[in-house]
């Protein structure tokens, strides 16, 4: 039996679709021309705005759906056997706050949402802070070893 | 809020005052309302009344004076050097045949000829103000936002000059000057390249229950401002009228800007003057299609999964580790 719920399948498609937003999501920043990203033989779609917004969108919503699916395994079961680790808490909060503050950006781009230009402006900067915050707690998993999200509970591995 | 204070503080005065000199026609009534209850605004331009005086950019120029970049020079220099441009027009205020930081708002023209007639027609030509504005939606600072009133408009203490707004727009509208806000005080040579400049359809002005100073100052009347509904229904009374051609009301998934014209719009576009800071005025399909289908789909997604974990579908498929069963 596994130390952790999730599959290695689950922990793949999670790495991936986080990959794809954060790369998708910088690239929303002027970034890929002004860096010669756009010349790199077969990179050209990174200069593409709409493009890259559509790729976001899209890992966006995989990532919101996978996400359902693990709260609703954790509490159909997986809460009784399995316990967060610090580092997961805090990696799955930035996730959580990233996925909210994505939401409602998505949302406001709708044709007849009404936001005001300040509560867009703190929206958007909040979520690219999140994204940075999730880069720097990610890297922070992986040098002190606590890389698990979650563990069985009573084993004292990945605690922190 | 400031904002909400500012509409509820709408001076009727000043509005009154506004109409009173000459714009009694260019606000229709209600305008005043609905402006204070953050209603929807639209202008409506009869280019066939437009004589190309100018007076309405040298208005622009006027009441937007004190809000034109005053860049200090030299420029910190932008890496890589090869690849970002300096985008300087402080020493050519002047130019007033295209949008510029300096210019938002220009007369197009075009000499046609539609159905055995000659015309040259004025098209007084600046931001369209969207009505899902893909430069606010795709600003990845938040710098450029839409208001209630329907006014999209760059913030330029957060803009950083990317110039994105300008490349998502239909139009590309927005005009970049290099040396100028944010980025200066962050990473100059390496993020950032000044700001972008457009029209903001004098925000500020319609705040304080003014005109618009190009609405205001031109003496053929040939822009009115008014709540979204009527300017449509207008618009269609005077197309009719002419039997004219509208640009504007669906073009990008519905703009602010109606424009009507005795000849089709694919005609003037043919013979206007185009390039840079000069637009084109074909049919614009809705920049933002894709994203508002994909935004249904998102907001199926967390549900269809939290069901799908609820009842462990999947789990064996994924040879889950935390399946009960196992
Ligand atoms: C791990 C997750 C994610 C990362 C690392 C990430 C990263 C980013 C970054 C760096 C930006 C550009 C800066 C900004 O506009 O704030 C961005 C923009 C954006 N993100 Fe995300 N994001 C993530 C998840 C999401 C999710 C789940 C959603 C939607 C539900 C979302 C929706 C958006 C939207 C709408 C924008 C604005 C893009 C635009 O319209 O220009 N993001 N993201
Ligand atoms: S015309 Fe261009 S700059 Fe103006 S609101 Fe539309 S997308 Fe934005
Ligand atoms: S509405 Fe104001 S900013 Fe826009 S073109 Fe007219 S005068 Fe200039
Ligand atoms: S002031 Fe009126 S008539 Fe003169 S150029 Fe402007 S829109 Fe045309």
């Amino acid at each position: 039996m596994n130390r952790t719920p999730v599959s290695p399948w689950i922990g793949r498609v999670f790495i991936l679709l986080v990959a794809v937003l954060a790369v998708t999501g910088m690239l929303q920043m002027p970034l890929a021309k002004r860096y010669y990203v756009t010349m790199v033989p077969g990179l050209g779609w990174t200069g593409d705005y709409y493009l890259t917004h559509v790729l976001h969108y899209v890992a966006a919503i995989g990532l919101m759906a996978l996400s359902g699916y693990l709260v609703g395994r954790w509490f159909a079961g997986w809460r009784n056997r399995f316990r967060l680790s610090r580092s997961g808490i805090v990696r799955l909060a930035i996730v959580t706050a990233l996925i909210l503050t994505g939401a409602a950006r998505m949302y406001k781009n709708l044709p007849d949402a009404a936001f005001g230009p300040l509560e867009t402006m703190l929206l958007d900067l909040g979520h690219l802070g999140l994204a940075g915050a999730l880069g720097i707690a990610a890297l922070a998993a992986r040098f002190s070893g606590s890389r698990a999200y979650a563990s069985l509970r009573g084993s004292t591995r990945n605690r922190r | 809020m400031s904002k909400k204070h500012k509409q509820a503080g709408l001076n009727r005065r000043k509005f009154l005052k506004a109409v009173g000199i000459g714009g009694a026609a260019a606000m229709l009534p209600g305008t005043v309302r609905a402006a204070r209850k953050g209603v929807e605004l639209a202008t409506l331009l009869d280019i066939s009344k437009c004589i190309a005086c100018g007076e309405c950019v040298y208005a622009c120029r006027d009441v937007n004076a004190d809000r034109y970049p005053e860049p200090k020079k030299p420029y910190p220099t932008m890496y890589p050097t090869g690849r970002v441009k300096v985008a300087d027009w402080s020493d050519r205020r002047d130019v007033d045949d295209r949008l510029t930081p300096y210019n938002w708002l220009f007369i197009q023209t075009s000499a046609v000829e539609y159905e055995g007639r000659e015309y040259e027609l004025n098209i007084p030509r600046r931001c369209m103000h969207c009505q899902n504005a893909p430069c606010a939606n795709l600003c990845p600072f938040g710098a450029c936002g839409t208001d209630e009133q329907g006014i999209t408009f760059i913030n330029d203490q957060v803009c950083m000059g990317g110039s994105k707004c300008r490349s998502v727009c239909p139009w590309n509208v927005p005009q970049r000057q290099t040396g100028v806000g944010l980025y200066r005080h962050l990473l100059p040579n390496f993020a950032g390249n000044g700001v972008m400049y457009k029209c903001d359809r004098c925000r500020a002005r319609i705040a304080e229950g003014e005109l618009p100073g190009c609405i205001e100052a031109c003496p053929e009347d040939v822009q009115i401002i008014g709540p979204r509904d009527e300017i449509v229904r207008k618009a269609h009374e005077l197309a009719d009228s002419m039997n004219g051609f509208i640009y504007g009301e669906n073009e990008n998934g519905g703009t602010n800007t109606l424009y009507v014209s005795p000849v089709p719009f694919e005609l003037l576009d043919a013979a206007a003057d185009k390039g840079p800071g000069r637009p084109h005025l074909k049919p614009v399909a809705d920049s933002m299609a894709e994203a508002n289908n994909l935004t249904e789909a998102a907001l199926v997604a967390p549900f269809a999964g939290l069901v799908a974990g609820a009842l462990g579908i999947g789990a064996k498929l994924l040879a889950d580790g935390g399946d009960d069963d196992e």
